[in-house]
This record gives structure tokens, sequence and C-alpha cells, in this order.
């Protein structure tokens, strides 16, 4: 039996804790110190909570919450990789809590990471990702165009979401009067479109949309019927990757120039995030750098060593957030590539790490007979 | 699979081209397609191919291509007439139609079994896979600039090389009239693939995911370090040649180490020894350009931290301040762990008192066990030992000393591919 630890961990000061910080104000310096010591809170609760987790911190020399308490730097802050999500249950709560399940995308394997969610952790991600995403659409809740099946046609699973169910749920919230873009057979809906246009087309007005269904479901079927929109005072939102867009050769400024032309909005804020972290997002800003919210941060490490790498230099981005409180996902080493631009110093005025996303890391050729496909 | 992940390459469309295989109802015509085993024409394929392959070994690759050559030089195809001829008093014939789906990424390894399968006569067609790489592409160079000499066109029937995706009806048609179905692969991938049925004499010889140890004496090593000697520095090179040269990803690949503790002074005398030895790999690795990346890592912290939760007994991280591959010390072995490894530069490691007290646990599926320090007498009084207790079924098929463990064989995982590719014959 493991010792709980005597309260360190409020789960109502935490969350007020977490609410009270500006999104994007504070100095990197300055974040770190808060950031630190809730990450090593939070990483307390999952030793104490979650057993499966435990045994892996205890196999990396952090035996106890004493340890835990020691670590010095953000850096040091164990992580575990996205893909144990996929093979093992790993959660901080007890069964009977879980008011929700995620299912991540599994583009890369058949293997889909299942997130457990509890009452907290689904509130507190919702309230997170509103403050965020308000930062860059206000405040005011706006009529919404969704680039997607509405969920009761699909995105769901037999007993939870899919990430991309988990997106369009958590999005909603900023808007009203929703118009879902696509049928159950990811038909564009020009009906609604047009009636949508109609009755908001020149007030501000939001868009989200997972950018490869957007860009070939909408963009694509619009340019292929020759029709274009205007929503002058639009602002689109929109994540998912890039990985199929490259693959036809699409690029961010493409994409942009094209939704533009086809729905007339010039505001496009992509923003990368991940089904094992819903909620603390980070969003590109009007430069089309990535912005780390107060309540997550990232660190790019090294492709060989693991190693924290150099300011701008590519590596493998690991990614911390403080909202995970139902299971261990709070500090996770991802398989995506990424750099960071630079610290507190973007143009756009936002404090803090921000960086880009350089896709996902590139398949090794690696040799061995463990697979013949 | 995606076709980014494809790198087409002109040579496979080349070698696909000639693919004439009867398809359908196999009406094999014997004359065309069969041969007697050790036939003068195959031997003489398979003596060309071999000195091309030797005379190519240089720069990326040289090491798989020398190997694969040396293998098939002409003494060593004469002495395995000479074996099997007396073995079978010259009575041999081939078991007829072989099927071989290779596997991915030991890109020799098709050749290795598709050419014994070609010396001993067979119609021999082969999927390869469509994962490719340059070594691949070097490969398939060789074999079609040999195989567009007139000389060979008769080998061009009667081997072939097949590029489909496995959904492809071709595997079936193929299944349904071969006599003998080879399978590599992941385990995954040989239960799909013998789905698809054979015809009812037919066999299927399947070469599923197994994993690979060394056992090394403490003692021994301790010495070797004393002396500073070449010995020492071999050592190095052979464990280094055994982990690393597939990427840690084939079957044979060395992915734990099991050190035996007899014979050492002291408990920390051993530790210091078995530092030392890890400084010196990290330190050839350095020299030698050998390293994991990207996928590779996260692929290795996956399977490390996957084991930390199945691990019934504590394990822990050993690397200190390495940072090209991790240690994970055990306090035994288990399937359960192994079957978590992902290669990709992570090592077991764990210590015993003698290699009597070594027990291999059951369901492991050891492929190769390597070994280091003892010698070959002392580990055959392990295997003797070991196979009148149970379980008998934990005791490797094959040990070889350090160095060995990735060379091919024609005892493959217990079957004698000669054997296989033969058909037995009986005179009462």
């Amino acid at each position: 039996m493991i010792e709980k630890t005597q309260e360190l961990f409020s789960r109502t000061d935490y969350v007020h804790t977490l609410l009270g910080m500006p999104v994007y104000d504070s100095l990197q310096a300055q974040k770190e110190e808060v950031f630190l010591s809730l990450i090593k809170n939070l990483t307390n609760h999952h030793f104490d909570c979650c057993d499966r987790y435990r045994r892996v911190l205890k196999s990396q020399q952090l035996a106890s919450p004493q340890e835990i308490q020691n670590i010095a730097h953000l850096d040091d802050v164990p992580f575990v990789s996205v893909n144990l999500f996929k093979h093992f249950t790993l959660k901080s709560v007890a069964e009977s809590d879980v008011v929700k399940l995620l299912y991540s995308s599994g583009t890369t394997s058949q293997q889909k990471s299942r997130v457990y969610l509890d009452k907290d952790t689904a509130q507190l991600q919702s309230k997170v990702l509103m403050r965020i995403m308000q930062s860059f659409v206000g405040k005011q809740r706006l009529p919404m165009l969704i680039a997607d099946m509405p969920l009761s046609e699909g995105n769901t699973t037999d007993d939870g979401y899919t990430a991309r169910g988990a997106g369009i749920q958590g999005l909603a919230f900023l808007g009203h009067h929703h118009t879902y873009l696509l049928d159950r057979n990811m038909q564009l809906n020009l009906d609604g479109l047009r009636a949508f246009a109609a009755t908001y087309g020149q007030q501000p007005v939001l868009l989200f949309g997972f950018t490869w269904v957007l860009w070939s479901k909408v963009i694509l079927s619009l340019e292929e019927k020759q029709v274009s929109f205007s929503f002058p005072k639009g602002v689109l939102l929109h994540s998912g990757g890039w990985k199929k867009l490259r693959s036809v050769a699409v690029d961010n400024p493409t994409f942009n120039s094209h939704v533009i032309n086809r729905l007339g909005t010039q505001k496009i804020h992509n923003f990368y995030g991940m089904a094992e972290q819903v909620g603390s997002v980070y969003v590109g800003c009007e430069l089309g750098y990535l912005h780390c919210p107060s309540t997550a941060d990232i660190i790019v490490r090294h492709v060989q060593t693991l190693q924290p790498a150099e300011l701008g230099e590519p590596g493998i981005i690991q990614v911390l957030s403080l909202l995970p409180l139902s299971y261990p996902g709070h500090s996770l080493l991802t398989e995506d590539l990424g750099r960071i631009i630079g610290v507190d110093d973007c143009r756009c005025g936002r404090r803090g790490k921000y960086f880009e996303v350089l896709g996902r890391l590139p398949k090794s050729e690696l040799r061995g007979c463990s697979d013949t496909l | 699979m995606s076709n980014d992940e494809i790198m087409p390459a002109e040579a496979v469309k080349h070698t696909v081209a000639r693919l004439t295989y009867p398809g359908g109802a196999f009406a094999v015509d014997e004359e065309v397609y069969l041969d007697r085993p050790f036939s003068a024409q195959s031997k003489a394929f398979i003596s060309q191919l071999s000195h091309r392959l030797m005379e190519s070994a240089s720069g990326e690759f040289s090491n798989d291509l020398m190997a694969l050559g040396f293998w098939f030089r002409d003494a060593a195809v004469n002495q395995l007439q000479a074996e099997q001829e007396k073995e079978t008093q010259a009575l041999l014939k081939p078991v007829g139609v072989v099927f071989q789906v290779a596997p991915g990424n030991v890109e020799t390894l098709f050749l290795y079994c598709g050419l014994l399968s070609l010396l001993l006569g067979n119609f021999t067609l082969i999927r390869v896979s469509r994962r490719r790489n340059r070594l691949f592409d070097k490969l398939l160079g060789l074999l079609n600039e040999l195989l567009s000499l007139p000389v060979f066109s008769s080998i061009c029937q009667r081997w072939q090389l097949i590029d489909c995706d496995h959904s492809d009806p071709t595997i079936g048609q193929i299944s349904a009239g071969c006599d003998l179905r080879i399978l590599w692969g992941s385990d995954a991938t040989i239960q799909a693939l013998r789905q698809i049925p054979l015809k009812p004499s037919a066999k299927d010889l399947s070469f599923a995911a197994r994993c690979s140890l060394a056992v090394i004496s403490v003692a021994a090593v301790q010495q070797a370090v004393s002396d500073d000697s070449p010995t020492y520095q071999r050592l190095i090179e052979y464990f280094c040649r055994d982990a690393f040269s597939l990427k840690q990803q084939a079957c044979t690949s060395c992915r734990a180490v099991v050190w035996i503790l007899e014979g050492v002074d002291a408990q920390s005398c051993a530790a210091e020894v078995i530092e030392r030895f890890w400084v010196d790999v990290c330190k050839y690795c350095l020299r030698h350009g050998i390293n994991f990346a990207g996928v590779e890592l996260v692929q290795r912290v996956t399977a490390r931290q996957a084991m930390a939760i199945v691990c019934e007994n504590d394990c822990q991280v050993l690397s200190g301040e390495n940072v090209l591959f991790e240690r994970l010390q055990v306090s035994e072995l288990s399937s359960t762990l192994m079957a978590q490894h992902a290669g990709c530069g992570l090592f077991l490691e764990t210590a015993i008192k003698d290699m009597c007290s070594f027990v291999l646990p059951d369901a492991m599926g050891v492929q190769t066990l390597g070994y280091w320090g003892l010698s070959k007498a002392q580990i055959s009084a392990w295997l003797q030992d070991a196979l009148k207790r149970a379980p008998m079924r934990a005791v490797p098929a094959r040990t070889v000393p350090l160095g060995q463990m990735n060379q091919f064989e024609r005892v493959w995982d217990g079957y004698d591919l000669c054997r296989e590719l033969t058909c037995q014959m009986v005179i009462g």
C-alpha cells in the first residue's frame, strides 16, 4: 500500500487557481514557477491514484512523492508515451466516476487511445477551452457553422466520443444557432449554408472544422460547384493536422487563400491539440505561430537523445497540460515533430513559448522481421 | 499502407514484369517449372549471384551483401549438397511449388530462403514486402542484371518475385496451388495469412515473432577488461553487431542480457564490470554512428513504460548518462515483458548466480541465445540439463557464440529448411 499524500491536492483550490491565471499574459519564467508547482502536485495526485502510472514512475527513479516534489525544472517532469493510452487503461478515478470516454483518431495505427474523463476534468476542459478561444473570438457567443456532421449522425462510439466528436462538442459551446455543413454521408449541406449566410452573413460568425474535412468536404466541394460565400466578419478555427493536406501538396497559405476565396473569412486560426489533452489547446496567432496557454506548455526534445532541444531546433514534442485530473495524461511524449520559435517575444504580443508543428515524426526505415506488411 | 510509405522502385517493376506464373489451377508443367535438386543451372545462377553480391559489398549494406554472398559461395553450396546427398542416399526431389511471403525488413531474408528453395529444385514464388529501401533496391538490381542473361531464362520461370497487396487475389490463387507456404512476419500477419486456404496436401511453415537474448559471463568480461585485450574489443563489437545491426528489430536481435555472476569476487565488482561494458558499447555506437531517432525513440519509451506496467516485480531504468539506448533492470525475464519489447535500443537486463540456475520462462519463444565467456561444452551441458527438466519448450532451439546471432542457418526455429524444401523419400 502506498501512503496517501496528505491533502497536497485540493481539487477545488486547484481548479480555482487554473481558472484564475491569465491565458497568455505571463512571462515564461513567471509562468513556469507556478506551472511547475501545479504540475508536480498533479503528478503526485496520479502517483497516488493510478497504480500503473506509479509503476512507470518508480521504474524511472521517482519512487516517492518526495522525489516528485524535488523536481527542480519543468524539463524533468516525467512524461509518458502518448501510445501508452492505446495499450492500457490509465485512469486515476474509480470507474463509477467516469462520465465520458474519448477515443483518439488513431490515424497511424488501428489501436486508439482511450481517455477517461470524470466530471471535474470534463468541466475543466470545457471551461479552459472557452477561455482560450474567447481570447480570439470574443466573449459573445456567435452564430456558428460546423464543417462536420451533427453529433446525432456520427463521430461517436458505442460508449464515448471520437476525437472529432469531442472537438465538435467542445467548440460548439462557443456558438449558437449551429449549422452543420455536412450530412451523415459527409456531403455538403449547401442549402443549410445558404440559409445561414442569408441570415448571418454580414455579422460576426464563427466557423469550426477539422482541417482535412474542411478542405476536402467543404472547400473543394464549393470549388467544384463554383459557389462562394462571404462571411467578412467570420472567424475560422480549425485543427487536426496537416498530414493529409501535405500529401496533396496543400500548405497553410494555400489553405488560407482558398478559404478566403470561398468563404470570405480573413481571420483564420489553426490550433494544435489532441484527444489525450482536450481543452488546453495551442492556437495559432495572427502570425501563424502556435501559443502555449497558461494551463499548458510544451517541451521540444532532441530526436536522438530526448534531451531538451535548443531553441529553434526541430524535435519531438512533449505536451504538458494541467487539466487531466482523471487520467495521468498531463505530460505526454507525442509522435509529433515541432520546434520552438521563441519565448515571450512573439510580435502578436502573447507571452510564453510559441512554436510550430512540423508534422508527424517520419516513419523510420525500421529493419527487422517484425512485420511483412 | 499509404502511398508515401512505399518507395516505388524501377527494379521491382522490372522483376515483376517477369512474373508469368501459371495462376489459377496451377497446371505446373514440370519440364518448365521444376528442376532436380542442385541442378547445374541453379548452382550456376547461385554461384554468379554469390560472386556479384560479394563484389558489390562495399559501403552501405556491405555486411548484409557480404554475408548473403558468402553464405551461398560455391564451397558452401557444394558442402550442402554433399550433406544432403549423404543423408538421403542421393534420393532427392523437390517439394514442388513453394510460396514464400517474405518479411518487410530483413531485406536479405527472402533470398536466403528463396535461393535455397531454387537450389532444391522447387518452383519458387516469393511475395516481397511492399516496404522498400535502398538495400532492397540494390538486391533487385543485382538479380535483374543476372536474370536478364539468356543463360538464366529458365531460372526466371522457376523463380519469381511477386509484388502485390496482402489483399490481392493472387495470394489466394498461389496459396491454393502451392505445396509449401512459408510465412514470415508478426503474429498478426501470420494469423491473417493463414486464413487463406491451402490445398489439402500442402503445408504451412511459419516463422512468427520471436525474441533473442545473450548470456554473458561477468568473470570473463572482467578478465578481458583487465587484460585490455583484443578479446574485450571483440566482445563489444560482437555484442553491438548482434544487437544493433538490424536496428534490434529481427527475431535474432539481442534484446536482453543475462549476466552470469559465477566466478566474480564481489557484487560491487560485477556492477563495475557491467557498467564498463555498457560505457564501451555506448562508445562503439558513437564511433559507428549507431543511433535511434524519432519514432524509434517513442516506440522505445512506450515499450519500456509498458514493461514497467506489466512487470510483476520492480524494474529500474539504468541508463545513466547514456542517451543512445536504454537499459531496464528486471529481477527475471518473462514472456509478458518480452512481448512488450519493440527493439529500438532497449535492453532488458538481469543477473543470475550461475548458468545452472538459469531457467528461461516457458512461452518466451526464444529464437536465439547468444553466449560469451562460456564454453560450448558449458552451454551444451546446460542445454542437456535443461532438457531433463520442465519446461522443455523454454529451451532455445538455437544457441550460438555472440557475434553470430543474426547469421542465417539452414536450421531455423528448429526446422531444417533443406528438409522442408525437399520431399523425403523412403525405400522400404
